[in-house]
């Protein structure tokens, strides 16, 4: 399995605070592809021919980067360029391309695949090849984080610097001082796992606390003075303040 | 069929277009769904025919989704109201406490049970994505959890958009506790059992749980809104 380095069209997933959007709170029932691409992907982790959820985590932010760069060369269709993808859409689009990714399939295949949709005989050309193992099994690190470095009670700050690909640390919390909750164990980092790297770091995860103040500055909501914002952070997104 | 749609918005079978489809009208919705569908139907058939799966393993997996419901997490949180035992092992360790109960959740990496009380009011979002304790809840979250609009604005003003959006005012005096749910950890929430149940039996107060009330966007049901024949 090759490792996926960022992409230079990856998109951070972007947080407007201004956003004043209503919220539809109609109930609505997902489409029918949605559940399939959903169940597929499923069926494929629970067989361990997929890895976690976080490669497909990262491809969709790939496609949103597609969609900001206009880069549509992995068959984005006509209609679609002039909006972004709804929600099911931009899941089939990610696991696609983690599949072709990781050898499943292949941008040909799924081409052709179109192409010949009427009569699906013939999509799939020569007799059907055996079930490979594609999985993603990198070697762990777990010295490198071994000892976590912070205790319940201890100030810490976030990180400013986004790294290149998939994060796992909000950008509206970028630089926000916090209190460490608790230590909620040791996991392994999504943000190697989603590139498929052939080591991971497993990491002390923390269960951050924000004073609403302090991540919202003059624009919190005065009834929302004291209100808290809990979240948790992988220690090398966090640095001490003393 | 539009006239029978505009009739009856939310037929008994749920049948109903889904949102994002309404939200870009310059689309015909039927090629739009016509198109995912026939990309969808390639991914699988490609993949039914090197031997990954079945179509049948497909459908059942389908099924098995299908069948996950938040009368799952109802039944952990009327056990917790009503077992004060549980709830502690259920605050403990969510996913020991889901197996007690027979509930399946391999997917879950860990689970958190969070209790909303008279002092402490939690609202679970998550901003990078869609996180969710599915195998609990439902395996497609409702439509406003995975909006832009929900995602941006309840970290900033949670008692606004509570609300605002959800009719749930959130008492001055308690903390509002917003989690977002972005990493190993999904959260369900223990709503406030509501006054006049005292003596209720365990089933009778699972309706009362509500999905929403769950999130934190809500509160649980109150019995008043029920018919008579659920108390004892």
């Amino acid at each position: 399995m090759q490792e996926v380095p960022p992409k230079a069209y990856h998109q951070h997933i972007p947080h407007n605070p201004d956003d004043g959007e209503t919220i539809s709170t109609e109930e609505v029932t997902v489409g029918f592809f949605e559940k399939q691409i959903t169940s597929i992907h499923n069926l494929m982790r629970a067989n361990h021919q997929l890895p976690s959820f976080d490669s497909v985590r990262r491809a969709a932010e790939e496609v949103d980067g597609r969609f900001a760069s206009k880069d549509f060369a992995a068959d984005i269709p006509t209609f679609l360029q002039g909006r972004l993808p709804a929600y099911g859409e931009r899941r089939i689009l990610a696991v696609e391309t983690v599949l072709c990714d990781l050898g499943y399939l292949t941008r040909e295949e799924l081409k052709a695949g179109m192409e010949q949709a009427s009569n699906r005989e013939t999509a799939v050309s020569g007799a059907p090849l055996p079930a490979q193992d594609s999985s993603y099994s990198p070697e762990i690190d777990p010295e490198t984080y071994g000892v976590p470095c912070y205790r319940t009670g201890d100030l810490v700050q976030v990180m400013t610097d986004a790294k290149a690909g998939h994060i796992r640390t909000p950008v509206y919390l970028f630089g926000k001082k916090g209190t460490i909750a608790r230590l909620q164990g040791m996991y392994l980092n999504p943000e190697d796992l989603a590139h498929f790297r052939p080591r991971v770091v497993k990491l002390p995860l923390y269960l951050v606390e924000f004073e609403m103040t302090e991540v919202w500055g003059d624009r919190c909501p005065p009834r929302s003075l004291k209100d808290k914002l809990r979240i948790e952070i992988y220690e090398p997104w966090l640095m001490p303040v003393n | 069929m539009a006239n029978q749609k505009e009739q009856n918005k939310f037929p008994f079978n749920q049948q109903v277009e889904p949102s994002e489809v309404h939200d870009h009208s310059h689309e015909p919705i039927s090629d739009n769904e016509a198109y995912w569908t026939q990309r969808t139907r390639v991914i699988q058939h490609l993949l039914e025919e090197k031997g990954y799966f079945t179509a049948a393993e497909v459908r059942r997996e389908i099924e098995r989704e299908d069948s996950v419901t938040p009368m799952l997490g109802a039944r952990l949180v009327a056990r917790a109201w009503v077992d004060p035992q549980f709830k502690t092992r259920l605050l403990a360790n969510g996913k020991a406490a889901c197996q007690e109960m027979n509930i399946d959740t391999v997917e879950i990496t860990r689970l958190e049970v969070v209790e909303n009380t008279t002092s402490v009011h939690h609202v679970v979002v998550c901003t990078l994505c869609s996180c969710y304790p599915r195998a609990i809840l439902g395996y497609h979250p409702p439509s406003w959890y995975k909006s832009t609009a929900y995602r941006h604005r309840v970290v900033v003003d949670p008692r606004g958009v509570l609300e605002e959006e959800f009719g749930t005012i959130i008492p001055e005096q308690v903390e509002v506790r917003v989690m977002d749910s972005t990493a190993d950890t999904r959260y369900l929430v223990i709503p406030v059992r509501p006054a006049d149940t005292d003596g209720w039996l365990e089933s009778a107060l699972i309706p009362l749980v509500t999905r929403d009330s769950m999130i934190g966007v809500s509160f649980a049901e109150m019995p008043k809104n029920f018919s008579v024949h659920n108390n004892i």
